[in-house]
């Protein structure tokens, strides 16, 4: 009853054979073994699983992977080209919005979508864009200051 | 106590879904006729996939309607009303020009769900079908006095929203029927409609929500019709007859509208949980409706009521 | 969570009584009840069916019935019931008592339920709601037979 899928992951394509009902984050960890993108609640609230389609934000917990062929899928990994970071990830770790880990891939995607929409965000922008993505290290001070530094580069 | 065994476990793996993916309406209204009974259609999924992934539900296909462009239609009608294919994304609405411009009350409902990425994938049809008596834009829709339209092989209906939610998600939806567009009357002159949401942090649900439409007569000040849905107030979204027979006919004065959210607190049947007690919601919805009324009337032009 | 609930109907205690502790005619008035078999001097086997918005659920249950007492029309049931597809159960224990007065019975209920599992994500509003839906269809039909 497996089915043949054709994804195209951080610009290349990649073929997997999942049940017909797989989601998305599990094709992307298990079978493309790309754990950058977390698994926490699975039900849409914590934000952790947030992955790019056709630029924007979505929850791969929430998306079955059959329906995304065809789309261009951004994982965290992919957003590190050529060995260069994107500005948002030197921004993090330079500002201390990175703290223990979990939910920055899913914070970083989410606001790669939004300096890509608007380049020049309000902080109170950046929060209501942020605000699928929970931090439970609840440093979100650091989080907001990293996207708005990195929005100035 | 007696035992039970181990009440977090399952018996058996549950079996994959099919996923058919039909590219024409009429394609999913005959798959629909072929499977409905065992079959879920697939909007958005950002309800549907928590309850798959949790096991609540096995269904045997899954139709999803991403690939039928006609559903995902929005688009004013001749007449100034607005058609909302049942595939249009939340994040559409809240930020299409016509939307907020004519409809705000829908913009804002659209606004205040959940997350942003919830509202990329999440649809309006789905929401509605979803019936949760705790989403938001039923009671945007109750006010801006919707239609839902439902077909099947072979035919159409179309019902007053508020005549769509049955019981607790339990949508009046047939297994062979889909709901295909909400369709919103022109704005009447003198008219105003708003959503305001109450809850405790800004990704849940709402502990209360109010949606008011008000028309004023060419007086200016009292009020030819009126129209109240209520969600987080009962086991479905209502509409709240009671306050709004209050209101029609009568001088929309401070005092009368307090009266109506009085009667909109006394007849809604909210629950009690974790969130808010009975007690509580009852409350809010009082409060609530004061507030959506004045926001509502402020948004009328010309009337001198607010 | 508790559940209080209480009914009257107009026939004496004693018939009530006998009514309730006939389990297998009690059962066929608790909507969606089915395959009652007794397993023990005061133990039985049932399934449950209930629809709570999509969501199917069959409880395979089992059925103490403890703590009779006669002279004062007073009982215990214990229910524990488990959905093995969805993972999920309940626990009850049901504690009755009636009083008779003009050859009319009112009978009191106290419940206290646990909900396991992922039934449990409802909310204790909407099980209650619907365990009060439920026992008023119980009660219609026991009035039925009784009168």
């Amino acid at each position: 009853m497996n089915q043949r899928m054709k994804l195209t992951v951080n610009g290349k394509d990649r073929r997997v054979t999942a049940r017909p009902d797989a989601y998305l984050i599990d094709v992307l960890r298990d079978d493309l073994a790309l754990t950058g993108t977390k698994y926490a609640c699975g039900m849409g609230e914590c934000g952790a699983c947030t992955v790019l389609l056709d630029g924007e934000p979505v929850f791969s917990c929430l998306t079955l992977a059959i329906e995304t062929q065809g789309r261009a899928i951004t994982t965290i990994e992919g957003l590190t080209r050529d060995g260069v970071q994107d500005p948002l990830q030197q921004a993090f770790a330079d500002r201390g919005g990175v703290q223990c880990g979990f939910c920055t891939p899913g914070m970083i995607l989410s606001a790669r979508a939004l300096l890509d929409e608007q380049p020049h965000p309000t902080e109170a922008e950046v929060r209501r864009a942020l605000s699928g993505n929970l931090c439970r290290c609840t440093g979100y001070a650091k989080i907001v200051e990293s996207v708005l530094t990195a929005a100035e580069e | 106590m007696a035992e039970v065994d181990d009440a977090f476990g399952f018996d058996e793996p549950i079996q994959p879904a099919a996923y058919l993916g039909p590219t024409s309406l009429d394609d999913a209204l005959a798959l629909l006729a072929e499977h409905g009974d065992e079959a879920k259609v697939l909007a958005g999924g950002q309800s549907l996939l928590v309850f798959l992934r949790q096991g609540l539900l096995a269904p045997s296909h899954l139709i999803g309607l991403r690939g039928i462009a006609e559903l995902r239609r929005l688009e004013a009608t001749p007449d100034g009303g607005l058609t909302v294919g049942a595939m249009v994304t939340q994040h559409t609405l809240e930020t299409s020009p016509l939307v907020q411009a004519r409809f705000p009350a829908l913009a804002d409902a659209a606004a205040v769900i959940a997350s942003p990425p919830v509202r990329r994938q999440g649809t309006l049809g789905g929401n509605l079908c979803h019936a949760d008596p705790t989403g938001d834009p039923p009671a945007a829709l109750i006010a801006l006095g919707a239609d839902v339209e439902i077909a099947r092989a072979g035919g159409s209906r179309r019902l007053p929203v508020e005549d769509l939610f049955r019981d607790y998600m339990d949508p009046a939806i047939e297994a062979d029927e889909l709901l295909v567009a909400i369709h919103v009357p022109p704005p009447a002159p003198r008219s105003g409609v708003a959503y305001l949401k109450y809850r405790l942090r800004g990704v849940d649900t709402a502990l209360v929500g109010v949606g008011f439409g008000a028309t004023l007569a060419e007086d200016g000040a009292t009020c030819a019709d009126v129209r109240i849905g209520l969600v987080g107030a009962g086991t479905t979204p209502l509409r709240a007859t009671e306050a709004e027979a209050v209101l029609r006919g009568a001088p929309l004065t401070d005092e009368r509208l307090a009266a109506a959210a009085r009667a909109a607190a006394h007849e809604c049947a909210p629950l009690s949980d974790t969130e808010a007690s009975e007690w509580y919601r009852r409350e809010m919805v009082e409060v609530f409706v004061r507030r959506a009324a004045q926001v509502a009337l402020r948004r009328i032009d010309g009337g001198n009521a607010a | 969570m508790r559940l209080e609930q209480e009914f009257q109907v107009a026939v004496p205690a004693d018939r009530v009584w006998a009514f309730l502790l006939d389990v297998p005619t009690m059962a066929a008035c608790i909507p969606g009840a089915s395959n009652v078999t007794q397993t023990g001097d005061n133990s039985y086997d049932a399934v449950v069916k209930t629809k709570i918005g999509p969501v199917t659920a069959n409880f395979g249950c089992k059925i103490v019935v403890l703590d009779l007492n006669e002279a004062t029309h007073s009982g215990a049931v214990e229910v524990s019931g488990r959905d093995g597809r969805i993972g999920g159960g309940v626990k009850a224990r049901m504690d009755m008592t009636m009083t008779e007065a003009a050859g009319e019975t009112s009978v009191r209920i106290v419940t206290d339920v646990d909900v396991l599992g992922k039934i449990g994500q409802y909310g204790h509003g909407m099980i209650a709601k619907r365990a009060d839906a439920m026992f008023d269809d119980f009660v219609a039909c026991a009035r039925a037979r009784l009168t």
